[in-house]
């Protein structure tokens, strides 16, 4: 049985006023030990789908429609609050985007990984065992832990993403779901935390979804990749689909293509022309036909099924005239 | 710390200079002089010189203001020319009534003020926090003159619970502190469900719910002494404009205190008291805006590492 699995989840934001469909009906499951990435532009619904997992959605804002999330068994759309508690943090994990605002400026780094520990304390360990485990963890992701008195504006970017990281591994989670671990952090440090993810993912035994919109990213450290766009997973494969197989969606082919190239001596980047789409706006037929440069006059009125070759899927019309 | 502390006091020396400068230039440049309004309009001219030379008033006003300067120094503030007491006996009297009116009135204000904020926030749209919506909009518009006379309407006049005038007993007290902590408390509520809903959409909130923390915990562990810091502010300030700024209350519920004093000595041009109590109101301004810094650097480890 698959760690995590995600059926039909639909999401919406809305002000009373106005109403963003932000997702739009996304399936996924997730294995033990297994990375997922999600992958898209702003926008697309890869944090909104991370955070309805750990149901941490904008509590006025925020609805789940339709779908369920299912946890190691558990249907987590079903649990109380206090239920859903004992999850978070405990067997699923979250890092934040933005390591600088992601840490509370007023209590210091031990305290705030002590926090986690102590709230989901099951064995009931004493007070110098909890401060041990600290000490442990800090070890783990390269931070001294003499360090564990300071507070968060006494470390770097990279140190704070370091210490996040260890707040979120405190429990030794099932489930780390990363959002943009990165984004916020400059390349050669990007770089270190990722192997660091990475190694601590094997020693752990952890499973994650790691959130992002660089493709290198991805290649690096993902088992699976889905695509997001508007709030719909256009893409759906393993490793190899993606990076080995040349069939794509015309989108994953624009991303593709919007990375530059070493070798090449372009003057300029090929980005994919045009926005996303407004998210309370959506067109009709496939939502990536207004930007889409293999558009048909079928794109404009019918939406696409995924079509499904092997673990490979790609929800796009022109792979349904490739099967007939 | 200490180093930070020693500095702060040592430039309330250059600040109070510069404020008994502009005072003093203030006054001066007002018509009327004191001896006039001390011996009314009709007494004989002869006399009114005669008196200003003993005030000293017929001296230029930088000799006059190096004069008081180097009298301030040594603690001499003058004698009131009303009453004929030293200026720091005058103070000193009045102080402390104004001074137990304002203790009393931060203290009634932070005690419902805050936790209504509070909970206000926390209960976002809620019926209670439409209703403390619209109570403090109505306690913070209404004038303190008018709020004052209705408690003493109901209370004095209507119920007979209350005295309405004097400073005998801490029931005198009651009204008064009422008057200036009700809409000082509208205000504070105002402003902690502000800066409660500011924090608690602040990404670190996120990460502690993210954690598994329950509701009341993200409150008081996470989200309280962040939000506080600008509502402590807020209290100092109001806290240090009371002291000066209880006239209408002191006026309304008979109380002598240095609100009061003040005004009178303006309108008599009772130069000694108005130097005497803007310095003595000004050094204890500093204090005070130097004990909210304090409290900030207690709270924040950010701005303690400034202040090293």
């Amino acid at each position: 049985m698959s760690l995590l699995e995600i059926k039909d989840l639909e999401i919406i934001y809305t002000n009373g006023k106005n109403v963003v469909q932000a997702v739009n009906g996304i399936n996924f499951t997730l294995d033990k030990k297994e990375t997922l990435g999600l992958v898209g532009e702003t926008g697309a619904g890869k944090t909104t789908t991370a955070l309805s997992i750990l149901r941490l959605l904008p509590e006025r804002t925020g609805k789940i429609i339709n779908g369920s999330v299912n946890f190691d068994g558990i249907p987590l759309l079903d649990l109380n609050e206090r239920e859903m508690q004992s999850i978070r943090g405990a067997r699923i994990a979250m890092i934040f985007q933005d390591p600088m605002t992601s840490l509370n400026p007023v209590l210091t780094v031990g305290e705030q990984i002590e926090e986690a520990l102590m709230l989901h304390n099951i064995d009931n360990e004493s007070k110098e065992e909890i401060t041990k485990r600290v000490d442990e963890i800090l070890t783990l992701v390269g931070i001294n832990p003499e360090r564990k008195k300071n507070y968060p504006h006494e470390f770097s970017g990279g140190m704070k993403q370091r210490v996040v990281i260890a707040m979120s591994l405190a429990c030794s989670p099932e489930l780390l779901i990363a959002d943009e671990p990165t984004t916020a952090l400059d390349v050669t440090i990007q770089a270190q935390v990722l192997d660091m993810m990475e190694e601590l993912k094997q020693k752990l035994d952890m499973s994650m979804i790691m959130i992002t919109h660089d493709l290198g990213v991805v290649a690096k450290t993902c088992d699976k990749v889905a695509v997001l766009y508007a709030g719909e997973i256009i893409e759906y494969g393993t490793f190899e689909d993606f990076f080995i197989n040349k069939a794509h969606h015309p989108y994953t082919e624009g991303l593709f293509g919007s990375i530059p190239s070493i070798e090449d001596d372009a003057e300029r980047l090929t980005p994919i022309e045009g926005l996303m789409p407004d998210p309370t706006e959506l067109p009709e037929g496939c939502k990536f036909h207004p930007r889409c440069p293999k558009c048909m006059e079928k794109c404009k009125t019918e939406k696409p099924k995924d079509f499904i070759k092997g673990t490979h899927s790609i929800k796009c019309h022109l792979f349904a005239e490739e099967e007939n | 710390m200490a180093k930070y502390v020693v500095k702060r006091l040592l430039l309330i020396i250059p600040i109070i200079l510069l404020v008994i400068f502009i005072v003093f230039n203030i006054l001066n440049i007002t018509p009327g002089d004191p001896a006039t309004i001390i011996l009314g309009k009709d007494a004989p001219q002869e006399a009114i010189d005669q008196l200003n030379k003993e005030l000293g008033m017929d001296k230029p006003v930088m000799q006059r203001y190096l004069k008081y300067v180097t009298d301030a120094a040594k603690l001499d503030f003058g004698t009131s020319y009303r009453s004929g007491k030293s200026v720091s006996e005058e103070i000193l009297s009045k102080f402390p009534t104004t001074l137990k009116l304002a203790i009393l009135s931060v203290i009634v204000s932070s005690l419902i003020g805050i936790p209504l904020g509070i909970v206000s926030a926390i209960r976002q749209y809620s019926v209670l926090d439409v209703t403390l919506t619209v109570s403090s909009l109505f306690l913070a518009s209404v004038p303190g003159f008018w709020l004052g006379l209705m408690l003493i309407l109901i209370f004095s006049l209507m119920l007979g619970l209350l005295p309405s005038n004097g400073i005998g007993s801490i029931k005198h007290y009651i009204m008064p502190v009422l008057t200036l902590g009700l809409p000082s408390a509208a205000f504070l509520a105002r402003m902690t469900r502000t800066t409660m809903l500011e924090t608690m959409r602040q990404d670190y909130i996120r990460t502690a719910k993210a954690k598994g923390a329950s509701k009341s915990r993200i409150i008081n562990k996470h989200a309280l002494k962040n939000a506080l810091m600008p509502v402590i502010t807020m209290l100092g300030m109001s806290f240090a404009g009371l002291l000066g700024g209880t006239i209408v209350v002191e006026l309304v519920f008979g109380m002598p205190g240095l609100g009061s004093t003040i005004i009178t000595a303006i309108k008599m041009k009772d130069i000694p008291i108005v130097m005497g109590s803007t310095v003595f109101l000004s050094i204890l301004f500093m204090i005070i805006m130097l004990i909210v810094d304090l409290i900030y650097a207690f709270i924040d480890p950010r701005i303690k590492a400034q202040l090293k």
